[in-house]
């Protein structure tokens, strides 16, 4: 419901901007634009592209922002993977404003469509700016295609965003200056300039204050550094007065290690036990560059938290029986979800697969976990690539599942594991009508 | 995903070139609309010259106000006179105009005269100019009839405000904005852009 409220809400805004365009549109004084000659609908359709080209941008920032309310509504997974559709849609709008807006003007006043363009940039106030900013939103949105295509790396895909807050200011002039929508209706302008308030204080208060905030309160630095199973490293991160920094098991963070060679770049990882009001343990597997260079941090170095974020919690089960599932390095949420929800005296039945038992993490301590529930935790390993192993064997499918756990359509289902086995599982689960509300998982790269 | 957004891009610039075809296509031709070009034409040009021996008279008996005010105005009737010319030009006809002697009376009177020809190009000309542009589908026509239209309700109020002000309007010092696009004419100096044509206020000329 409150979903839907959001939707709501989010969807009546493209509808009064619609409406005031409309409105404006229609009571022209040359006439109804939108019926009338097609120069008047050029520059009519032209202003809507712009209208909702800076709407959607502003949506943009908001599912980036790491706005707390709405996050704990859709989760920031979705919100991430919402930005990047959209991102791509808005190339649509970014080429539609200033060719259909030029070539009105252009046919408005007799001139070339060339030289319509020069006279833009030359005597309309502010217009070279948000010609520049649209340039500078077009080399974004290019990185983003290259980070897709894995042709760059993800940190020049994250800088080469970050003018991206410059080239929304350098568009900000014009559509006060020359936007005929705002000039000439100042509802539409007030209205205007409070979604861009709106929008921008939740941006700075979540994207950039409150770790500051956190930093400040908390004095997060790590404690120690212990080197778990195979290639996987535990980052224990202590501070002052944990015990209200507000963090959930299963929850993430976006860290910044602030020491030479990692402080410019922040990364998403789990925490790994259930928080104790005392420190937060992140795991972290080497699969890139940053990650490989994690054994190497020293205690003492601070951290910058931005988070926790997510809702892969335990207080969205709405079944006193669980079912976890967990592929590899996915174990690390996973692992601090079956602490809680044993202590919480959910019955938990936890599958784990791996490829062998070197892979496996946290061996002794889901053990450990195992023995002090009382019967409430039962842990299945799954091993799909070691002969020696006497448990499980093979890859996890629908059958296993069935037999290891003949009651989990009465269960919530956890997922968390890599990007194939997440996709095998929900499209499994999908195809024998698991409602989707039982199911829940993260993607966590964002 | 590439070439996903490269089929969105070039559907937006084929939409744009689609639009451009058919206002090329809408700008066919009519008979009766350049007769009515024409006419226009020699309304605008004649209003043009009459407005400025009315702004002389005004000067004279020293409505300096007044006078910049018909400045102004002629002014914008000379941009609609080329805008309308244009137009003509465009039909493969040389637009034509007969400059009759204006009838000058007193200030008073020339600005009752002249609410009274702008009343009738706003209320009676113009609406049936551009009646016939659109049955002749000649959209650019109906486009500066429009325009022109849109300025001619802005002189009737300013010519009604000054008449009805007239002694207020003797001392100097009104300033008036034309658009030298569309020509409508304003005394709001703080117009940041052209209500009719969208223009930015680099585009408009100062009349006093």
């Amino acid at each position: 419901m409150k979903k839907f409220g959001w939707l709501v809400l989010l969807a009546s805004q493209f509808a009064v901007v619609t409406g005031f365009w409309a409105y404006d549109h229609v009571n022209h004084p040359m006439g109804n634009l939108l019926t009338g000659e097609p120069v008047g609908q050029y520059l009519a359709y032209g202003r809507l592209a712009g209208l909702l080209a800076v709407l959607l941008i502003l949506f943009q920032l908001m599912l980036i922002g790491r706005v707390k309310w709405l996050e704990q509504t859709f989760g920031l997974d979705r919100m991430a993977n919402l930005h990047h559709f959209i991102g791509f849609g808005i190339v649509v709008f970014l080429v539609a404003h200033p060719l259909l807006v030029t070539m009105g003007h252009s046919m408005q006043a007799g001139t070339g469509f060339l030289d319509q363009y020069i006279d833009f940039c030359r005597n309309w106030e502010d217009v070279l700016a948000a010609v520049i900013g649209i340039a500078i939103m077009a080399v974004a949105i290019f990185f983003s295609i290259l980070v897709l295509k894995k042709w760059v790396k993800y940190e020049v895909w994250y800088y080469s965003h970050l003018p991206f807050y410059v080239a929304i200011l350098l568009a900000f002039g014009h559509q006060f200056e020359v936007g005929s929508d705002f000039t000439g209706n100042r509802y539409f302008a007030g209205y205007w300039y409070a979604i861009y308030a709106f929008t921008f204080a939740n941006l700075i208060h979540y994207r950039f204050l409150r770790p500051v905030i956190f930093y400040l309160r908390h004095r997060f630095k790590i404690e120690k550094i212990v080197q778990e199973s195979g290639d996987v490293t535990s980052v224990y991160i202590e501070g002052r007065n944990m015990e209200f920094f507000p963090v959930e098991a299963g929850q993430f963070m976006i860290v910044r290690f602030w020491t030479k060679g990692f402080r410019w770049e922040a990364h998403p990882f789990s925490m790994s036990f259930c928080p104790d009001g005392k420190r937060i343990r992140l795991s972290i597997k080497a699969l890139g560059d940053f990650t490989r260079r994690i054994p190497r941090l020293k205690p003492g170095t601070p951290v910058f938290i931005d988070g926790p974020h997510g809702v892969f919690i335990s207080s969205r089960c709405k079944t006193s029986k669980v079912l976890l599932v967990a592929g590899g390095i996915g174990i690390t949420p996973i692992r601090a979800l079956s602490e809680e929800m044993s202590a919480k005296k959910l019955d938990v039945i936890l599958i784990y697969a791996n490829r062998n038992r070197a892979a496996i993490v946290f061996e002794k301590e889901l053990d450990d976990l195992v023995k002090a529930s009382e019967g409430r935790l039962k842990v299945i390993h799954i091993l799909s690539e070691d002969p020696e192993w006497n448990g499980e064997k093979g890859r996890l499918d629908m059958g296993k599942i069935q037999r290891l756990v003949p009651d989990f359509l009465e269960r919530d289902i956890y997922l968390c594991g890599p990007p194939l086995m997440m996709k095998i599982m929900l499209k499994t689960f999908a195809g024998i009508k698991v409602p989707k509300s039982s199911i829940h998982f993260e993607k966590f790269a964002l | 995903m590439m070439k996903r957004m490269m089929v969105g891009v070039l559907g937006a610039i084929v939409l744009c070139m689609g639009m451009v075809c058919t206002v090329k296509a809408a700008e066919e031709g009519g008979k009766a609309t350049l007769d009515n070009l024409q006419a226009a034409f020699n309304g605008e040009s004649n209003a043009k010259a009459r407005y400025e021996a009315f702004a002389a008279k005004a000067d004279e008996e020293g409505y300096k106000s007044v006078a910049s005010l018909f400045r102004a105005a002629a002014k914008s009737e000379g941009i609609h006179a080329i805008k309308h010319g244009v137009m003509i030009k465009k039909l493969k006809a040389e637009p034509k105009a007969t400059i009759e002697k204006p009838d000058i009376k007193s200030t008073k009177e020339n600005l009752e005269a002249s609410i009274k020809g702008e009343t009738a190009e706003k209320d009676s000309m113009y609406p049936a100019f551009i009646k016939q542009a659109e049955a002749d589908k000649n959209s650019g026509a109906a486009l500066t009839f429009k325009g022109a239209m849109a300025a001619e309700v802005e002189h009737a109020k300013l010519y009604s405000q000054a008449l009805k002000e007239l002694d207020s309007w003797k001392a100097a010092g009104k300033e008036f904005l034309v658009c030298q696009i569309c020509g409508f004419t304003t005394m709001d100096m703080g117009m940041k852009q052209c209500p009719v044509c969208a223009a930015p206020r680099a585009k408009f000329d100062a009349v006093k």
